[in-house]
Order: structure tokens, then sequence, then C-alpha cells
């Protein structure tokens, strides 16, 4: 899975002329040219990426898809298909995680980090948070044992 | 020679300790129950999951303590199930941590594991 955000990083970096000074003037232009690079991406890749820019985000220019991210499988699953609740609670801990909270209809978490939180869901995953090391490492092992989603060759 | 052994089901865990194991230059392997785990355990350090419903791990921490060259042992549980914590230092884990815990502290003393003198 890091692969995709990082593709996703290329990408925003590449066509940052396109988008940075719209962006600068907070234009709803250059959230539409993010939207479409981060869609594009997801197309690349077979799941839904999106950049989310939430009102009031602290230095959204420059984090911009670096945190506040969502990376989704299949939006409106309600049970995990390939693991259990308990042991996506565990991957969570092990991610750092002391602060889990379950939400209403669905498997998973909201999970609180230091650097923000994460939603694990049976759909995929929210990234309130800033994208670290540790959290593309998480990614990649989460998207691989929870979501069955294979790395094509090469790519980690 | 040092070995670690992960007798966890959980390929996420699996995962986590070959890796640390790995960077660290110590063989690893994997025990998917604790029934394929060697008689012989001297300079073993094993894994053991305190919330496993696949085994008891209380049960076999006590038969490996009661080895001749006993292994170190390492359990790790959820922070909600405290009681977990007790009960392991009660049959002879040497170290028992949170899931929250498991990374840094397992990296620190296969670290220091390695070091020690045999």
């Amino acid at each position: 899975m890091s692969w995709i955000v990082k593709d996703l990083w290329k990408e925003l970096d590449e066509h940052r002329e396109e988008y940075a000074l719209q962006l600068s003037r907070s234009s709803p232009k250059a959230f539409a040219i993010i939207g479409d690079i981060a869609a594009r991406v997801g197309v690349r890749w077979g799941l839904i990426v999106q950049v989310n820019l939430p009102a009031g985000a602290r230095n959204a220019r420059e984090s911009i898809g670096h945190e506040n991210l969502s990376l989704l499988i299949e939006p409106g699953r309600k049970k995990f298909e390939h693991s259990t609740e308990s042991e996506v609670r565990r991957h969570l801990e092990m991610l750092g995680s002391s602060q889990l909270k379950s939400i209403a209809g669905y498997e998973g978490f909201q999970a609180r980090l230091d650097s923000g939180r994460i939603d694990c869901l049976p759909g995929g995953v929210h990234l309130w948070c800033t994208i670290t090391p540790q959290v593309l490492d998480f990614l990649d092992r989460i998207f691989t044992n929870v979501y069955g989603f294979t790395a094509p060759v090469g790519t980690i | 020679m040092r070995k670690v052994i992960v007798a966890v089901s959980d390929l996420f865990v699996q995962s986590r300790v070959l890796q640390i194991a790995h960077t660290q230059g110590i063989d690893a392997e994997i025990a998917e129950t604790p029934l394929n785990l060697p008689k012989s355990t001297g300079q073993q350090l094993i894994i053991l999951d305190l919330d496993s419903s696949d085994y008891d791990p209380y049960q076999v921490a006590r038969q490996l303590k009661a080895l001749a060259s006993p292994p170190i042992l390492f359990g790790f549980y959820p922070h909600v199930k405290a009681d977990l914590k007790s009960r392991a230092e009660q049959v002879g884990f040497d170290h028992v941590v949170t899931n929250r815990e498991f990374v840094s502290y397992l990296t620190r003393l296969i670290a220091e594991w390695k070091n020690e003198s045999p």
C-alpha cells in the first residue's frame, strides 16, 4: 500500500504547478485538480484514493497528501473479510494507539495516535494523521493481511 | 546459536518479529502452534500471545520453564486485559508487554540480548 501513497506523492509533486497558485487562494479549482490526481492514482491501482481537505486543516499547502488521506477498497463494507476485528485491534495497538473507539454499525475502530487518528474500517482506512514511515509500514501490513490486497511484484 | 521463535498465528505479528530479528542479525522462525516448539530451548527467545484462542500460553509457559535449559519467554497482551500480565508473570514469563509496547520493547530486548555473553 505504501507504493500507492508514494505514487500519489509523486503525482502531486509533478502536477504541483497546476494547483499551487489556486490552492494558495483556497480556490475550489485547486481542490478539484487535487481530487482528479488522487482519483487517477486510485484507478491505476484498483481502489479509491481521496485527498481530504477538512476545514481548518493546518499547513494544508505543505502537507497535502501527507495527511488526511482515504484509501478505500470497498466503501460500505461492514465486516472484515480477511481478518478478525481483534486482529485489527492488535495491529492498531502495535502502531502505537492506546485509545480505540468502536464505530457504530461497522466492525473496526477509530484509533487515536500521537500524530492524529486512523479510522480503520472493513472497507478501507481514513488517515487523519501524519503519514509517517511507521504509518506506511502499517498500511503495507494491514492491506495485505486485513484487506487481502496483493502488492504488484517489485513494489515493496 | 541464539534464535527467536514466534508461536503466534497472526501473520502481522509474525512478519513484525521476523523483520525485527533479521534487522538485528538474529535467526528467527515461526512455530504456528506451541506443539511445534523445539524440545531443546537453550539460547532461545520464545514469543507467545497471552490472549491466544489457539493455545493456552500459561500452560505452555509452565512446560517450557520446567525444561533443563529454559528459554526466555516474551508475552504480549491488549492493554484492556491487564489481568493477563499478572497471570503471565506468575507462570514465569520474563518479559510481558502491551501490544502498544511490543515493537519498541522487542527491538530493544533483542539488541541487548545479542550483545550479552552466552
